[in-house]
């Protein structure tokens, strides 16, 4: 942490690197994109802000893709985790177990039945979750699966978090948090694949990756 | 596990991706249309990212009390309501409940149907 001074005073400007363990990060380091405003006396405000700081988006991206994008939904849950995270952010210093912890209490009070009344259309969907990058065939692919496959799935295959992070998420043991991600996995695997035969599959960076893998070992074999 | 290069390269896949495919798996899924949809499928998931949102709103919560302070502030809030109860059922009982018995002072001496003992008739009224 670094402090600065400016017209109102001494703020923090708060770093996180893989020794601090205020840091969510698992995939690099954030560095936040400004001074923070808070008394420097104030600690455990610093700390509340930093655990915010590192848990927020990546929680509320977690809670649109469980929801399906139902974004009133989703920030609500995210911000009702996010709070009750943060009042106990001195207890929960180790980074990725607090990263679980938060996307279990979302997932805990995820309604599982959709209301008919009060959910946004699918377009509405479609658009929160195109903000993240999902595309249309890949809503309709998670649109087919469960709650807590989406969960599973986000959890494994987006966030990359270790088995043990799983369990607490699914709130599972070891075996069925091991049999839900590979079920999950499997089925979105299935039923992407099934929607890609409507039109010729998009190359992506893996395609591309193959594809030169395999022109690399072709052009060597001529020669 | 099987040796075929669908079945690995699927199960590959299925494992989540790390690094390069075999050369040999590259090989089949590049002329594999079963295959490379199954790569569009990863791609399509690893495409996906969820640090891209944006922070939810924050709902500002008061800061919980240290149990001391709690159990301190039930104690005198249960000490004010007894206190006050108190209060309600002394004031009460002073004005519901009548003199001490013999004491009539105050009373509508008329009311008792006859003089009271040990009071003379005036004069007057012979």
């Amino acid at each position: 942490m670094v402090a600065e001074t400016g017209p109102f005073g001494t703020a923090w400007r708060l770093h996180y690197t893989r020794q601090n363990p205020t840091a969510l990060q698992r995939f690099g380091e954030v560095e936040l994109s400004g001074p923070v405003p808070l008394r420097a006396s104030d600690e455990e405000g610093i700390l509340r802000a930093a655990f915010r700081d590192a848990h927020g988006a990546r929680l509320h991206g977690f809670a649109l893709l469980v929801t399906l994008g139902d974004q009133p939904l989703a920030a609500s849950l995210a911000a009702d985790a996010l709070g009750e995270g943060t009042r106990q952010a001195d207890v929960l210093r180790h980074p990725e177990r607090a990263a679980a912890w938060l996307r279990a209490r979302v997932l805990k009070s995820t309604p599982r039945r959709v209301s008919r009344r009060r959910a946004p259309t699918d377009e509405g969907r479609m658009a929160a979750l195109a903000t993240i990058g999902v595309d249309a065939l890949t809503y309709r692919t998670l649109a087919s699966l469960t709650v807590e496959e989406r969960a599973a799935l986000a959890a494994s295959s987006l966030e990359g978090f270790d088995p043990l992070d799983i369990e607490e998420i699914l709130g599972s043991g070891a075996r069925v948090a091991r049999r839900r991600t590979s079920d999950a996995r499997w089925k979105f695997f299935e039923r992407h694949v099934a929607g890609e035969y409507a039109a010729d599959p998009r190359i992506g960076p893996l395609g591309s990756r193959v594809t030169e893998i395999a022109d690399q070992a072709l052009t060597r074999n001529r020669r | 596990m099987s040796d075929d290069p669908h079945s690995r390269f699927q199960a590959w896949l299925l494992n989540g991706p790390r690094g390069d495919p075999a050369r040999d798996l590259a090989l089949h899924a590049s002329v594999c249309p079963e295959c490379m949809r199954w790569v569009a499928a990863q791609d399509a998931l690893s495409g996906i990212d969820l640090g891209r949102a944006r922070m939810p709103a924050w709902r500002p919560t008061r800061p919980r009390l240290s149990t001391a302070v709690r159990v301190a502030r039930l104690v005198a809030v249960t000490a004010t309501l007894a206190l006050l109860g108190w209060g309600i059922a002394f004031g009460a009982r002073q004005l519901t409940s009548g003199p001490a018995s013999g004491d009539q002072s105050g009373q509508v001496l008329s009311a008792t149907g006859r003089p009271a003992s040990g009071s003379s008739i005036s004069p007057s009224t012979r």
